[in-house]
């Protein structure tokens, strides 16, 4: 029993670590296109690209408008795990940490790459892209250290949606607070 | 013990306690790179329902 609860947590770990590594990738990626395609603008115009970016955002979570925006709109196989217990929720994690891997259910990562790609420094993109994984990983921790996955699910779906808008606001009220200093 | 735990790990929770942090990186720390750090936080975890 023991052993087994050892073996999940290592199982975490990985995992955890791959999401951390899997968002430093994207965000070191976000670095090189940021370095290539950011306008040079005054802090006000980032500003206000940046503010007309999150309105439109914003109409997107709350249901006024329907854009598609780019994901990749395929559930995660089981396959992910055939590198055993540690490598396969380490490459399984690296994937996710990506953001590539499988559907984005929130506005909030498209509000941060706009933001990114408009005004971050190389480090910025790449300290973004590392919070990221952090942030993917607060929940497989919270969820298993919870004891009951299914039941963390369960309690997800029915808040999940309250929870993405209230985070949101908060990603808009801190991308409008910094865009002029950026 | 076991509950408390569990009533902690939930996810409105975890989303005030990931929020709070993030409030922290950005609004307090006065260092601009932190802010980053907050935004890729919040939208990892805004992600969780995405597996």
């Amino acid at each position: 029993m023991l052993s087994a609860s050892v073996g999940r947590m290592r199982s975490v770990v990985a995992f955890n670590l791959g999401l951390v590594v899997g968002g430093a990738i994207t965000g070191s990626g976000l670095a090189v296109v940021a370095a290539v395609v950011q306008p040079p603008m005054t802090p006000q115009w980032n500003a206000i690209l940046i503010g007309a970016v999150c309105l439109i955002l914003f109409a997107q979570e709350i249901g006024l408008i329907g854009l598609q925006l780019p994901q990749r709109r395929r559930l995660v196989p089981i396959t992910v795990f055939r590198l055993g217990p540690i490598f396969g929720p380490l490459e399984f994690g690296i994937e996710m940490g990506t953001g590539f891997r499988t559907y984005v259910s929130s506005v909030a990562p498209y509000a941060v790459v706009a933001a990114a790609i408009l005004t971050a420094g190389s480090l910025d993109a790449l300290v973004a892209g590392v919070g990221f994984g952090l942030g993917r990983a607060a929940m497989t921790t919270a969820s298993v250290l919870s004891r009951d996955v299914t039941a963390w699910d369960r309690k997800w779906a029915v808040r999940g949606r309250a929870i993405q808008t209230g985070i949101f606001a908060m990603v808009m009220f801190t991308l409008v607070a910094h865009a002029q200093g950026w | 013990m076991l509950r408390v735990t569990q009533f902690i790990l939930r996810p409105v929770p975890v989303a005030i306690a990931i929020t709070a942090v993030a409030a922290a990186l950005a609004v307090v720390v006065p260092y601009e790179r932190c802010a980053w750090l907050a935004l890729g936080l919040l939208a990892g975890y805004a992600l969780s329902g995405s597996t």
